[in-house]
């Protein structure tokens, strides 16, 4: 069964051929979701208005891309929306958080949970920028074209976010803010 | 050396290997400096690597209700094994959707790309669209029943039950793969249950860990 077919059926309402097309990409969607947003519960309700939209305009999707490409555009637009409604501005310059507690000698290497742990406990900026460019591989040009900044502040924000990350995943020992020795 | 590039300087030349400059510099001379840099770029890697989630168990289920629809998908459900005895017929009962399921994809493949011709020859079409979408249905079924969720880590036998089911499923989707390789629902299929495996044998794994250091 070709993807084409399955859009044909899903478009004429058949909701076996829209249970399909889920299947086949729901997974791809729910990460780059919950990974923007970084709380479980959001990601759940944008996901699933991601794929209701998108089965709202499917007649609008005229298939110069691959479906999964227009989902995955889809769904981060909406992930993205849904963080500039509900207030959660870009934290350029918030507060430090605290640190992620060291990780156990067995996991100096990095795991995946803790690299989840520390996604999520990055201010909202800083991870949306990070999710973009290192995760799902956009440009700063994207970037920027999505969160409405320029390409600059895009790089600048990206840089503090991987800073970040090394402060939560390693915090930092005999260097200050600055970089210096202490 | 006095001073120390800071983890954003650093992570400015994580983009820029080819940049010249007072940072590059001290970079090229500073070991402690080099191994952040080698650090970030190691997250930079792992981050990239972090494998799919997995989207709720009953999402679908909420998306479709918000789409208003109130018919089954399937029509029929398929009924659960309940016992860990399952494994043959389980498996064998995948096994003869999948074939069943691909017979209606390889009698569609050459009519894809022609131009439709005759109502009776479209109406066929349908009808093997439709029997190859309850098929893929029936299967998605048969891979959300039985246990599942974080629920099956506090039973072992359940946590067999799921394992057992997940190799009948890889095994039968394998197979049908042989038949049609870029079937995307398949694949994807393939690649959500070898995830779910690997996740859930984890899981058990270090629950087993846990175990033996506590006695």
């Amino acid at each position: 069964m070709s993807e084409a077919r399955l859009l044909e059926a899903a478009r004429a309402g058949d909701q076996r051929a829209m249970e399909a097309l889920y299947t086949a990409h729901s997974g791809r969607v729910f990460t780059v979701v919950r990974r923007l947003v970084g709380d479980d519960h959001l990601a759940e309700d944008v996901s699933q208005d991601a794929w209701v939209r998108a089965f709202e305009k499917l007649g609008s999707f005229r298939g110069e891309a691959a479906f999964g490409t227009w989902m995955h555009r889809l769904a981060v637009n909406t992930a993205l929306n849904r963080l500039r409604r509900s207030g959660r501005r870009p934290e350029v310059e918030s507060a430090a958080e605290p640190p992620t507690a060291p990780p156990d000698a067995d996991e100096r290497i990095l795991s995946q949970r803790v690299l989840g742990q520390a996604l999520d406990r990055l201010p909202n900026g800083y991870r949306q920028v990070l999710v973009m460019h290192d995760v799902e591989g956009m440009t700063h040009e994207e970037i920027a074209d999505r969160l409405g900044v320029a390409v600059g502040t895009s790089k600048s924000q990206l840089h503090k976010a991987r800073a970040r990350m090394r402060d939560l995943l390693a915090p930092p020992m005999g260097r200050n803010e600055a970089g210096n020795h202490a | 050396m006095p001073d120390h590039l800071s983890r954003e300087q650093i992570a400015a030349l994580l983009d820029e290997p080819e940049a010249t400059g007072v940072d590059r510099e001290h970079l090229d001379g500073c070991s402690e400096c080099t191994l952040e840099y080698e650090q970030m770029i190691r997250t930079r890697m792992a981050l990239s690597a972090l494998p799919d989630l997995e989207p709720p168990v009953d999402e679908w289920e909420r998306i479709r209700a918000r789409l208003g629809d109130d018919v089954s998908p399937i029509g029929r459900r398929v009924s659960a094994p309940n016992s860990t005895r399952f494994r043959p017929l389980w498996a064998a009962a995948v096994v003869a959707l999948f074939a069943a399921g691909l017979g209606v994809g390889r009698q569609l493949s050459p009519t894809e790309d022609a131009a439709p011709d005759t109502t009776a020859s479209r109406s066929a079409s349908d009808d093997r669209t439709e029997a190859y979408l309850r098929t893929v249905a029936q299967i998605q079924e048969l891979r959300r029943e039985g246990p599942s969720g974080e629920a099956v880590l506090d039973d072992p036998s359940l946590a067999a039950e799921r394992l057992m089911r997940l190799d009948a499923l890889i095994e039968a989707s394998q197979e049908a793969l042989r038949t049609a390789p870029t079937d995307p629902v398949l694949n994807n299929l393939l690649f959500d249950v070898v995830d779910e495996r690997q996740s859930l044998a984890g899981q058990m794994n270090r629950s087993l860990r846990y175990t033996s250091v506590e006695y």
